[in-house]
């Protein structure tokens, strides 16, 4: 049964997961060439007094920072607006599966795509930057990626939580909650710079939680 | 089951986000600005003077002893700050204290040193650029390859991304050779051309022993300063300057500060301590700045509600010393609020420059706010599962918020 | 004999509106119910706490022995559900969707499905998104007659469907549930269909059931009169004889399960002649109309 549901998800995805690869493809190889083009004109070493001094590598790599924000949305996007548009939720619930597998596998399964992605990303971005910098700069690019791909995370987490809830007045507290939340992820202005990240990596990690509550309330037909 | 559990995990989300904004949002609206002195000491009248800004663009100038100064009165008691104007006013005095005194000179024999949090120990790429100590040309070049000092020291070509091989051995033998042992604990230095000249670095071993490292004439140059084990840095500051009394200063773990002086690296400790609980220097919280004048030394530190300050005679003898206070951040009617009614505040800013989630609270005022966050919760919806009261009472108006805003099912 | 569906006691409002008001209903298995009421009278509710998709503010429904809105999976394989609108997962094709399907049930019975399919004469990768109203339908049913349940809830079957659709609907209805012993539960408001192919009728009313009895018999026991006498008005209402009375200006028609002698006796202790009572025969609509008014 579970097959069942992942393919049923596969069906709505996979068109988004081609795309986004493709896109996470380009964005690596416009990173590349955009760190390339940057060396040839500032210089190697003044480029890297860039990069060490002031953080230039950040704005290279910007693509690494937005696209992981931008799957995780599209493909929350994808699965369940299909799914509550007329309250079509009605058929998956009433599909003899319990409905705490179903949610949690239809939200597990889009997040291992969006996982793979982001997988990928590291070490497309691994890869990338230690073509041209030494291993400090590559640890700390690779540093500051994690709260990105924490931030990935959150929004799909929450924008399945914020698509399944029914109804509109939970949908807007939900919505500024999680506003509030995803800044958080994006508060670096230089490399590395979290610290205490398991906290946020906790918070994600209780994030799947919450749809069962939305769920719960399109049962039972709450307002 | 998994349902209440699900609900009381978007509490739990709620109760972050609350804590995170909240308590900001009502400093935001509510907090009213306090202006901070600007202590200075007067050579001239041998007393401490103060600027401080009122409303609107108003300053007042005052010595302690509550006389009040025009501008330009206030720019003559203190020559060695504005010897540029006094000086295009035909204002500066010949001689103080017996010592001559021009522009020039006072340019020459000023520095300042300046530590605050977020200098102490930001993030950083470990990184570094050597430069040519000993040079021909007037300003310092800045180099085309950088190093790495960790388990050994190893030159780096920007071009190739790759090891020098032959530069890096050069010095790892110099190194090795006197006898520094890797890894490296920490290293520092000025890493900018725009200063008169170059020190290079100073690196603490692995034996805790400071060592000097300098390039001159391309060959590593290191020296054993002889600053020991015992003594535990934190941090050390850099500062190239045509007086060479000191090379910088060491930052140690316990909040003491000591100048690294010329005299065969000799440490010279600077006083930062003050008989007023609280307002002994600690690094994290507090700036500590160091004025180096023609005939006097003047040391600030700077904290949340006061400025203490030691004026040092050129022999580091006390001089004297002033403590000008005003309202402490917790004192100010906004904080006592706040600290009545939000138990506790999570931050992600961090004076040391890291994002890092912190939670402060205070505790006998936080129990006023979760009891009435109790009571608000009892009357606006009596019947409610006992987790509900719990949360309330461990998380206040925060758990309030989300236990109101995501009501049982029931 | 286990009731398939029971209610008990049910209550339900919306805020402070009350919906329903102590339903009590019992439902036989191995017949076909059809479920009408006017809009607001509580047909939607009852259907959707059915369906498990409401929470009923008190009482109990029991669907299959367990409680609607907490049906275990294994309980819900033997349920199939048309939802309103001929709900499908517009997303998947006419392969996929039964592909998908299949897996949830182990008794699925794909010639059921195929064999619709092969009515509707589209290819297999069209996608449901692409279909009219009626082809998906068609798919929608074709799916629940594969799944072989035992008792199919039809939420308003007819919604959207032109004449020729509704028709193929009620006839694969009747074709699939003979000698199956199924129980079907449906809903619509062209009640000539449901005329078609009920066996028992479920008439709503205000706040609570007005009548459930086998069609047969609401045919047989449901009369219609009508007679003239301009002098009645404000004397002549419904009461334990007369279920219904309607006035056009001196034309009174009255609705009643009593026979015409009973009517006419009725009538004379209200001091009311009518010696032109005459019965007019009712289809399904008119009793249903005669039974719940015009407004």
């Amino acid at each position: 049964m579970l097959k069942a549901i992942l393919y049923k998800e596969w069906i709505k995805l996979r068109w988004a997961v081609i795309v986004i690869a493709g896109l996470t493809v380009l964005s690596l190889a416009y990173s590349a060439s955009m760190i390339n083009y940057y060396v040839e004109f500032q210089g190697a070493f003044q480029n890297w007094m860039y990069v060490i001094g002031k953080s230039l590598l950040l704005k290279n790599i910007v693509f690494v920072k937005v696209l992981p924000l931008i799957t995780g949305l599209v493909f929350a996007l994808l699965q369940f607006v299909p799914e509550m548009t007329n309250k079509r939720m009605r058929l998956s619930y009433h599909l003899p599966i319990s409905e705490k597998k179903l949610l949690l596998s239809s939200v597990g399964i889009g997040y291992i795509f969006l996982l793979a992605e982001i997988i990928f990303l590291f070490f497309g971005l691994w890869l990338v930057v230690s073509l041209t910098y030494p291993t400090e700069i590559v640890s700390k690019a690779l540093m500051s990626s994690i709260p990105w791909f924490l931030g990935g995370s959150a929004i799909y987490f929450m924008a399945s939580f914020i698509i399944l809830e029914p109804s509109w007045t939970y949908r807007i507290i939900y919505g500024i909650m999680t506003y509030g939340l995803i800044t958080k992820f994006y508060e670096a202005n230089t490399y590395d710079q979290y610290q205490t990240l398991w906290a946020y990596i906790l918070i994600v990690a209780v994030m799947p939680l919450t749809i069962m509550f939305a769920g719960y309330r399109f049962r039972r037909g709450s307002k | 089951m998994l349902n209440k559990i699900s609900r009381y995990t978007i509490i739990l989300l709620i109760v972050v986000v609350s804590a995170l904004y909240l308590p900001d949002f009502f400093s935001m609206l509510f907090d009213k600005k306090v202006t901070t002195p600007r202590m200075d000491y007067s050579v001239i009248i041998n007393d401490f003077v103060y600027t401080r800004n009122h409303g609107m663009g108003q300053r007042d100038r005052m010595d302690i002893k509550g006389n009040s100064y025009e501008e330009r009165e206030y720019f003559r008691l203190l020559p060695f700050m504005y010897y540029a104007n006094l000086d295009k006013w035909g204002q500066l005095p010949e001689e103080i204290e017996g010592i001559e005194i021009s522009s020039k000179i006072i340019r020459k024999n000023s520095q300042v040193i300046r530590i605050a949090p977020k200098y102490v120990n930001p993030p950083l790429v470990p990184l570094n650029i050597m430069f040519e100590a000993e040079g021909d040309y007037a300003e310092l070049i800045i180099p085309d390859d950088v190093f790495r000092l960790g388990n050994t020291i190893e030159f780096l070509d920007p071009t190739s991304n790759s090891v020098l091989q032959e530069k890096s051995k050069k010095f790892q033998d110099a190194m090795k050779k006197i006898g520094f042992k890797f890894p490296v604990k920490l290293s520092a230095a000025n890493q900018t051309n725009r200063k008169p000249f170059d020190e290079g670095y100073f690196i603490v071993d692995a034996n805790n022993e400071l060592f000097h490292l300098k390039m001159i004439k391309g060959e590593p140059a290191i020296i054993n300063t002889g600053i020991g084990p015992d003594l535990q840095i934190r941090q050390i500051y850099v500062s190239e300057n045509t007086r060479k009394e000191f090379y910088g200063f060491i930052l140690s773990e316990d909040n003491q500060v000591y100048l690294i002086t010329y005299d065969d690296y000799k440490l010279r400790h600077i006083p930062t301590a003050s008989d007023v609980e609280g307002q002994s220097y600690v690094a994290d919280k507090m700036t500590v700045r160091f004025y180096t004048y023609p005939v006097n030394k003047h040391i600030q530190v700077i904290g949340d509600g006061f400025n203490h300050m030691i004026v040092l005679d050129n022999d580091f003898n006390k001089k004297a010393e002033h403590t000008m206070e005003w309202t402490p951040y917790a004192k100010r009617p906004a904080s006592i609020a706040k600290s009545y009614l939000f138990p506790f505040e999570l931050d992600t800013y961090d004076p040391l420059q890291y994002v890092k989630v912190s939670l402060s609270t205070n505790l006998p005022q936080a129990l006023v706010g979760i009891a009435l966050s109790l009571i608000a919760l009892f009357i606006f919806s009596r019947k409610r599962p006992i987790l509900d009261y719990v949360i309330v009472l461990f998380t206040g108006v925060f758990g309030l918020i989300g236990v109101l805003l995501i009501k049982p099912e029931e | 004999m286990e009731h398939v569906i029971e209610c008990r006691n049910l209550t339900h409002y919306y805020g402070d509106k009350l919906v329903l008001n102590d339903l009590n209903l019992k439902v036989e298995k191995g017949r076909i119910f059809g479920i009408l009421g006017k809009n607001g009278m509580g047909k939607t509710t009852t259907i959707n706490i059915l369906m498990g998709f409401l929470r009923p503010t008190s009482g109990q429904c029991l669907v299959l022995g367990e409680e609607s809105h907490k049906l275990s999976p294994l309980t819900r394989q033997k349920i199939g559900l048309l939802h309103e609108g001929h709900l499908a997962y517009d997303f998947m094709t006419i392969k996929q969707v039964e592909h998908f399907y299949s897996r949830f049930f182990p008794g699925w019975k794909a010639e059921y499905y195929w064999d619709l399919m092969k009515k509707l004469g589209l290819k297999h990768n069209h996608k449901i998104r692409n279909m009219s109203c009626g082809q998906r339908s068609q798919v929608v049913l074709g799916l629940i007659f594969a799944q072989d349940p035992e008792l199919l809830i039809l939420d308003d079957y007819s919604m959207g469907l032109d004449p020729g659709y509704r028709a193929l609907f009620i006839d694969y209805l009747q074709e699939y549930v003979r000698d199956k012993n199924k129980t079907v539960f449906l809903t619509s408001h062209i009640i000539q269909d449901v005329e078609k192919v009920v066996d028992d009728t479920i008439i709503m009313g205000f706040q609570k059931l007005l009548l459930k009895m086998p069609l047969k018999k609401l045919k047989e026991d449901f009369h219609c009169f009508t007679f003239r006498n301009a002098n009645v008005v404000g004397v002549l209402k419904a009461d334990h004889v007369i279920t219904n009375v309607e006035f056009y200006n001196d034309k009174i028609t009255l609705y009643s399960f009593k026979t015409k002698t009973e009517v006419l006796k009725h009538l004379k202790t209200l001091g009311i002649t009518a010696d032109d009572l005459a019965e007019v025969s009712m289809n399904l609509e008119e009793a249903f109309i005669g039974l719940t008014g015009k407004y």
